[in-house]
């Protein structure tokens, strides 16, 4: 809307694909979220099947293979000739954060979508995002017969930043949805952008760079094998997860 | 869903596994990995029929794919292939010069504020 030119829009055809990461733990939403406001497309990967297969398995060895196909959606909108939308649900279980870095690289932000019942569950996205320092809000799903928290409770509990901010949503309501993102590129806005470091990743237009391996971990290797940020990176799968909940104070006194 | 076949069932997933159409390979050409959303287009004139008949039906689908700029993820989607053979196999089209990644204004940079007042825009819209 009346965005002035600039380097890329000489061609207005040009395609601007933005992302946004939906995260938050198994169940709690993120399917019904990014659905309640895109169109919604499947995507799959296997990456885990092959890298664990190799020399292993063959094309008999059809056990186990549930455990290895992830099946992901994305939601898509279309905001005018050139600029696009896509909403990345994480996978909710432990088990494929590997693919985190692949989804968050490169995104405008995240919305870490918490559920009051479980709200541990979203504790590692939250930390994922802080280590990663990409912007990210905290939506929390009013289920049905969900204890009612405060958005104040559920920030102390999460110990979030003062300046994260923190909101009731419905995840089935497209006008809900629309507040939450939102809220979120507003929160992007206001934050400090420039000058901050990005991620160090190798990039250039559109490739994550040159890598020995791809940029996710398998779901076999030792912790903190590759992700950005080092510093305990790999507690974010399921071994160091009871020091994380441990760490930050009970939501419901239990 | 069609069962093709008595012995297997959809819980045995499909019977060639996804990687045997990259030859086996599971790391991309030069070792690039493709973001999910680089947009990428196909390059250069129409090809001659002796080239096209080098690659395989995938590599060929998505070049039909790719006649407009498309990003990995709605390609992969559309072709309905597993993420990891897509960008494999795009990255075959990519070093023969078949597919070309579209330079992204806001890729690795912080997205600038134009850009975000846009989506902001757009959302608000919606």
């Amino acid at each position: 809307m009346g965005s002035a030119p600039s380097e890329g829009e000489a061609d207005g055809s040009l395609l601007t694909p933005v992302k946004i990461v939906v995260a938050g733990g198994f169940g709690v939403g993120k399917t019904t979220l990014v659905s309640a406001i895109s169109e919604i497309r499947p995507l799959r990967t296997e990456e885990s099947l092959t890298q664990v297969g190799i020399g292993v398995d063959d094309l008999t060895g059809v056990a186990g293979k549930t455990t290895t196909t992830v099946a992901m959606d994305f939601g898509r909108i279309s905001m005018g000739a050139r600029l696009v939308l896509y909403l990345f649900g994480t996978p909710g279980q432990d088990r494929f954060w590997f693919m985190w870095d692949d989804l968050s690289y490169g995104a405008l932000g995240a919305v870490v979508l918490a559920d009051t019942r479980r709200l541990s569950d979203c504790f590692p996205s939250v930390d994922y995002f802080e280590r990663r320092q990409l912007p990210f809000i905290v939506a929390v799903n009013a289920f049905d017969g969900a204890p009612r928290y405060d958005t104040e409770d559920v920030r102390i509990a999460l110990d979030l930043d003062p300046d994260v901010p923190a909101l009731l949503c419905d995840a089935r309501q497209r006008s809900s949805v629309k507040e939450v993102l939102i809220t979120l590129v507003q929160h992007i806005l206001a934050g400090p952008r420039d000058g901050q470091e990005a991620p160090p990743e190798p990039g250039a237009v559109g490739w994550s760079g040159p890598v020995g391996r791809p940029t996710f971990l398998l779901a076999g290797d030792p912790p903190d094998a590759d992700l950005p940020n080092g510093n305990g990176n790999g507690d974010a799968r399921d071994a160091a997860r009871p020091a994380q909940e441990a760490s930050r104070p009970a939501v419901d006194g239990s | 869903m069609p069962r093709y076949d008595r012995w297997t069932d959809q819980e045995a997933g499909p019977v060639v596994r996804p990687y045997a159409l990259t030859g086996g390979r599971t790391d991309p050409a030069g070792d690039m990995v493709l973001d999910l959303i680089a947009v990428i287009a196909a390059a250069g004139p129409v090809r001659v029929a002796s080239e096209l008949a080098k690659l395989n039906p995938e590599h060929r689908k998505l070049l039909v794919l790719c006649r407009t700029p498309v990003t990995v993820a709605d390609v992969a989607a559309d072709i309905a292939l597993p993420l990891g053979v897509v960008r494999v196999l795009l990255s075959d089209l990519i070093q023969q010069g078949m597919i070309t990644v579209l330079p992204r204004p806001a890729a690795r940079q912080q997205a600038s504020t134009e850009l975000l007042k846009e989506v902001l825009d757009g959302l608000r819209s919606l």
